[in-house]
């Protein structure tokens, strides 16, 4: 046991892998996705590969119905799976003493969507549509209604980095002492004005993501939320580190050299203190224009022996929620340590590498790692406007 | 309680420009409506022409409250209720119309368009934050700015809070006009001298008494407190206070606990 940091004590998980961290940690290592369907109603005209929830989410109370999106009842699918850890905190520290950080893109786009639709044929928008469902900070509002949570409580939007720089805050807020607990993650719906507009800058693979490869086309989109209770304890999982920058370089596309990513990396190495860093979840988007820099950055970083993969083959790119799905399943790569044992998460993809590109090492399905006494993993996650942000999650042994 | 310093602070909204008039402003407060936006003669024009009336008030109060010294070096939080709403509106329209969404425009549309829009012009590659929180968005970008002060050590916090107007095809569903108005001010920490202390007070009479509307967004209501030299300033929402409070050091002001 080490002095009290900020742990992430309990997951809530849900996306194109399933519901629930047990499912979704036996379909990560099989490299499975159930939620991986072709579907034509988000991108008009187009068939195109998505990384969709399947199956019924739970449905916003009823005196919540302003707060209404499909993001908000990702959200509410995995903050059932944390309710109860919630509540103890609530009990134990008391409603102020709770924060609410959420990373979200999209909100409740979908329902302004439909809202415009209607319009179209009644001329005016429907009673049903509130402004408030536009709003970004809406579905931290949710959270704070269903969770009982009475300290602050806001939504960070910056783009991709959004759900990891929202675990960073709410390591700060206990540290800097404004809370003793904090409900933080992301979540993000897949929704025809994001996927219209990632089409748009001809950033969507029609087949399918293959981060790394040779050819590759673009990203697939997908949605999904996780969210974690952020306390002090002395045990379990920890950030370790989080490094942040931006690129201050294009509002849509990464610094050609990576620099932003190569300094959120450097950064985060830092805060983390000394230590070897076992396995990298990367952004591994699979535009030709995020792997290129990316790759370049993490060989200058970390080498090219450091085991890498990118999950969003499986779980699609979940924008604003990605940051925090991808460090709930490196949490669970540490988590789920079998003695001296670290099982990885497999790079899915065509197999056939980019040339052009540093060779980093990108592991198969199957692939454990030994690792004795501490153990730290790192993900990245790299956001339209230029926005970094690098985590390093790290536990000490059992 | 959390003691910061304010190092310096800036304003805009259409036809209120420069201390003076804000002071005005401070005595008679009301929320500003769509006007003109600044023209931003320091930004290149290329990058001008991406700056909708949002980022326009956002970078011209940027800009006037870090000066040259700070604008590259200092980390930054951007608040907004409703963000680049405008521009939103627009793909929404075209969305629903059947027409293609414009690349630039998606691009433009992301919560953290003028953070983004800022680092560039400022050459700005810190830390930086984009964030919503309703009614509540002032008080929490203080929160966040005062966790980039801890994160960043060393170096200012710029805070910048403003809103553009809601458009005209969503204004039906809006409960509360959204004015049009940019604030920023350059947080530190906070020495032995003067210092603003803050803290988020519980309260158990969930929402009694609060206005239906109010009179003024968070944003407006902290910077007329801050002109008007008053000592406490209490924002109440649903089960908290945002109180802040100033903490004038040798000169009878207690200061806050740390």
């Amino acid at each position: 046991m080490s002095s009290p940091g900020c742990r992430l004590r309990t997951l809530g998980v849900i996306s194109a892998l399933g519901c629930g961290a047990e499912v979704t940690w036996k379909q990560l290592l099989a490299g499975e996705s159930p939620g991986r369907i072709e579907r034509d109603d988000l991108i008009p005209g187009r068939r195109a590969l998505f990384a969709a929830v399947l199956g019924p989410l739970p449905s916003v109370p009823h005196a919540l119905r302003h707060l209404e999106s499909r993001t908000g009842r990702l959200l509410l699918g995995a903050f059932e799976q944390i309710e109860s850890a919630v509540s103890d905190a609530v009990r134990r520290f008391g409603a102020a003493r709770i924060g609410v950080v959420l990373g979200t893109s999209t909100a409740g786009i979908d329902q302004a969507d439909r809202a415009f639709s209607e319009r179209n044929a009644a001329r005016e928008l429907p009673s049903w549509f509130d402004l408030a469902m536009l709003e970004f900070g809406g579905p931290a509002e949710l959270l704070q209604h269903v969770s009982g949570a009475g300290g602050p409580c806001y939504t960070i939007s910056t783009a991709c980095s959004s759900g990891a720089k929202a675990l960073v805050s709410a390591r700060t807020l206990l540290e800097i002492g404004i809370c003793d607990a904090v409900v933080a993650g992301g979540a993000d719906a897949l929704c025809r004005l994001t996927a219209s507009g990632f089409h748009s800058l001809q950033a969507i693979s029609l087949r399918g993501s293959s981060p790394m490869s040779r050819g590759r086309d673009g990203l697939t989109l997908g949605e999904g939320a996780a969210l974690f209770l952020v306390t002090r304890e002395p045990d379990g999982v920890q950030i370790l580190g989080a490094g942040e920058a931006m690129d201050a370089h294009h509002m849509s596309a990464p610094h050609p050299q990576g620099v932003g990513a190569e300094r959120a990396m450097r950064a985060a190495l830092s805060d983390a203190g000394p230590g070897e860093v076992s396995y990298l979840n990367l952004h591994g988007t699979g535009t030709p224009q995020n792997d290129a820099m990316e790759s370049h950055a993490v060989g200058r970083v970390f080498g090219l022996e450091l085991p890498c993969s990118s999950t969003k083959p499986l779980t699609g790119h979940t924008l604003a929620a990605a940051g925090a799905l991808e460090a709930a399943l490196c949490w669970l790569v540490l988590e789920r340590r079998e003695l001296e044992r670290l099982h990885l998460p497999p790079h899915v993809w065509s197999g056939d590498p980019d040339p052009s590109l540093p060779a980093l090492r990108l592991i198969d399905r199957g692939a454990s790692i030994r690792v004795a006494g501490p153990a730290r993993v790192a993900s990245n996650s790299f956001g339209f406007g230029g926005s970094n942000c690098t985590l390093v999650l790290g536990v000490e042994p059992t | 309680m959390i003691a910061l310093r304010v190092g310096a602070w800036s304003a805009w909204a259409p036809g209120i420009e420069g201390a003076e008039a804000w002071q005005r402003w401070a005595s008679a407060p009301e929320l500003p409506r769509r006007g003109a936006a600044p023209s931003l003669p320091f930004v290149p024009p290329l990058l001008r022409r991406r700056c909708d009336e949002l980022a326009r008030g956002m970078l011209h109060v940027a800009e006037a409250c870090c000066g040259a010294r700070w604008r590259s070096e200092v980390s930054s939080v951007f608040g907004s209720r409703h963000g680049p709403i405008a521009t939103t509106a627009e793909l929404l329209e075209a969305l629903a119309g059947g027409k293609p969404v414009s690349p630039s425009g998606f691009t433009h549309s992301v919560h953290n368009t003028q953070l983004g829009l800022f680092s560039i012009w400022a050459e700005n590659t810190r830390s930086g934050s984009s964030i919503a929180a309703g009614p509540e968005t002032f008080g929490n970008a203080f929160v966040e700015a005062s966790t980039l002060l801890r994160r960043e050590p060393g170096r200012p916090t710029l805070l910048v809070v403003g809103e553009e107007e809601i458009p005209e095809s969503l204004a039906a569903a809006a409960t509360e006009p959204n004015g049009h108005w940019a604030v920023a001010f350059l947080l530190e920490n906070a020495d032995d001298g003067e210092a603003l202390g803050f803290e988020i007070v519980p309260r158990g009479d969930e929402g009694s008494g609060e206005p239906a509307l109010r009179p003024l967004p968070d944003g407006l209501a902290f910077l007329r407190w801050w002109l008007m030299e008053e000592d406490r300033l209490q924002l109440a929402h649903g089960r908290r206070v945002w109180t802040w409070v100033r903490v004038r050091g040798s000169d009878g002001f207690r200061r806050p606990a740390p």
